[in-house]
């Protein structure tokens, strides 16, 4: 029976175009952050700002990507639902990968029942759809930026958790583990010398496999009105707004979801090579 | 055999309870159900009654007891705003939805498995190349937004089908597709790499070596293996096709039960999302269980 983290993997695929960096996402990926941070300082205006004069402008050089139907630029206004995407990114990330670490962990050192409970734990955290998860936590809490970052923290930790399980286990069997032990070798110091450096680069790996997917899911919450809330500006609620408006303005939506698919797909082409770059053997 | 069956059947329970767990916990973090349900200016008797109605005097590991009892029951409570059962009003809006999820999880099952068997074998690289591009394509793109462009293309501008709701054949034309771009690429992808795995086995080695057609070992072989492993990954497709309902019936204003939990969440009613919620985990879990036995049957390697 197949454990959880080669479910994950074997959907992504393999990249089968060998090992060389592929730098049209890598650059891809670098416009799109820099246009984010700096893109504030360089750009006229703030994603509020309504010219009712200049409304469903279609794209042009004054507005790169058009307006919208309160006459705000699109392209300012991804500029800051980028920032939105990039923020939720770094929390939830970090939130994911302590969380799904220790759980991980814990799961893959402890043996009988408590390693038993964590790996069924683990197991249907990530069997349930992640939006039901997003929609939930939405309901209760009420949406907005909050919320969203829970939602996907939860669903983030049982992603890191399963793989670090999993690196755990078939580590601790090791030849050279046991060979420590057997000199001695404290747990605490196995974990450290031995355990710690391959659970590293599993959340690495794991960390650039699913930010696609939180960008991707980010998007599809908030466009339903699950995710980020009015006034923040997201790429989805970007796209929401304009679903409206297909035959007048198709702009509104069409553009932001270019440019979103061409950022997941560069995510994700990042990291199948960061997979197959840290370690081919385990995790392909 | 009965021992692998008792292993799942007792993992499928324990994801059940943890899933039943998180709702409750996240159902008392929605707040307090009395604003909502008792009416203003009541004498404290009365609220005290509807306490006691609600089970709600009782310590929470009670009311948990409860719940878990109602669930399995099958009362999944009382939606807020339309003061129906919510057990009915999932089982009034499912036909709906299953008449997007039927025809399209058919269709790009079919779709996926060729194609994922033309891009892991075709002697053409650009074959290769394109299929590769279309899967890692629309997994990047989000289902709403290709609903939005199949829209904007077929009924805004060449105005040959239906923007949205319900209707007869051509309604299902634009929801299904949608569906169907949404779902092929899991398939595609987990297609082919489970075929070349396969093929860089020993037996398939050994059957080259026997003599046996390229065409017979892809067939016989490799084919059968590599549905097993395809088969495994069911809780990813299953949740592909959540998101994808969710997100396309409410594109498409489909009177579905994705279309019903965005208005739930809409107007926060909180029992109805809940319901949805725990239906869809159950039915996540059978249908995983069962895909585990399917796969157990599929593939003579797996011994346990």
């Amino acid at each position: 029976m197949s454990d959880t983290q080669d479910v994950t993997e074997d959907f992504e695929g393999t990249t089968s175009s060998g090992a060389s960096i592929p730098w049209v996402a890598a650059v891809g990926l670098g416009v799109f952050v820099v246009a984010s941070l700096l893109g504030p300082f360089l750009l006229e205006g703030s994603p509020d700002t309504t010219v009712l004069g200049s409304r469903f402008q279609p794209p042009s050089r004054e507005h790169l990507l058009g307006t919208d139907s309160l006459g705000r630029d699109v392209l300012v206004r991804m500029v800051y639902g980028g920032r939105t995407s990039l923020a939720l990114l770094a929390i939830a990330l970090s939130v994911g990968m302590v969380v799904g670490g220790l759980v991980g962990m814990l799961a893959g050192m402890s043996r009988g029942a408590v390693g038993s409970i964590l790996g069924r734990l683990i197991e249907t955290a990530l069997a349930i759809p992640s939006l039901l998860i997003a929609i939930l936590v939405a309901a209760a809490l009420g949406p907005g930026f909050w919320s969203l970052t829970i939602a996907i923290s939860l669903m983030l930790w049982a992603r890191f958790a399963g793989v670090i399980r999993g690196v755990v286990l078939s580590v601790r069997e090791r030849e050279y583990v046991l060979q420590g032990k057997l000199h001695g070798l404290s747990t605490a110091k196995t974990m450290w010398v031995h355990v710690v450096p391959n659970v590293a680069s599993a959340a690495l790996v794991v960390a650039s496999v699913e930010v696609g997917h939180i960008v991707l899911l980010e998007a599809t919450l908030s466009f339903l009105g699950a995710g980020i809330a009015s006034p923040q500006v997201s790429w989805g609620l970007i796209i929401a707004d304009g679903s409206n408006y297909l035959g007048r303005a198709w702009w509104i939506s069409v553009m932001p979801g270019v440019v979103l698919v061409g950022v997941i797909l560069a995510l994700n082409t990042l990291g199948n090579w960061v997979r197959d770059y840290l370690d081919p053997a385990k995790f392909v | 055999m009965v021992n692998f069956i008792a292993v799942r059947l007792m993992h499928g329970a324990i994801a059940v309870f943890f899933l039943m767990l998180l709702v409750f916990f996240l159902s008392s973090a929605a707040g307090d159900p009395l604003a909502l349900l008792v009416p203003p200016g009541v004498s404290p008797e009365v609220e005290a009654n509807i306490v006691r109605g609600l089970g709600l005097d009782q310590p929470l590991s009670t009311q948990f007891v409860i719940y878990v009892r109602d669930v399995l029951g099958g009362d999944l409570g009382t939606s807020f705003v339309t003061g129906r059962s919510v057990s009915e009003m999932i089982w009034d809006r499912l036909p709906a939805s299953l008449r997007l999820i039927g025809p399209a999880t058919a269709l790009s099952v079919i779709l996926g498995v060729t194609l994922g068997v033309v891009a892991a074998v075709s002697p053409s690289r650009t074959v290769r190349r394109s299929l590769e591009t279309f899967a890692a394509v629309t997994m990047a793109a989000p289902a709403f937004w290709i609903a939005l462009v199949l829209i904007w293309i077929f009924a805004v501008n060449l105005g040959i089908l239906p923007t949205s709701r319900f209707g007869g054949f051509r309604h299902h034309i634009l929801p299904i597709a949608t569906l169907t771009l949404a779902m092929t690429p899991s398939f595609l992808r987990a297609m082919r790499s489970s075929i070349l795995d396969v093929l860089g086995e020993e037996y398939i080695k050994m059957a080259r070596l026997k003599g046996v057609s390229e065409r017979m070992v892809i067939a016989k072989h490799a084919l059968k293996n590599a549905l097993s492993s395809t088969v495994s990954l069911t809780a990813i497709y299953l949740s592909v096709l959540v998101t994808g309902s969710v997100t396309l019936e409410t594109v498409f204003s489909w009177p579905g039960v994705g279309f019903m939990t965005y208005q739930a969440l809409l107007q926060r009613d909180f029992p109805v999302i809940r319901g949805v919620v725990i239906v869809s985990g159950i039915g996540i879990v059978l249908v995983t269980l069962l895909a585990d036995l399917i796969q157990v049957s599929l593939d003579r390697r797996i011994r346990l």
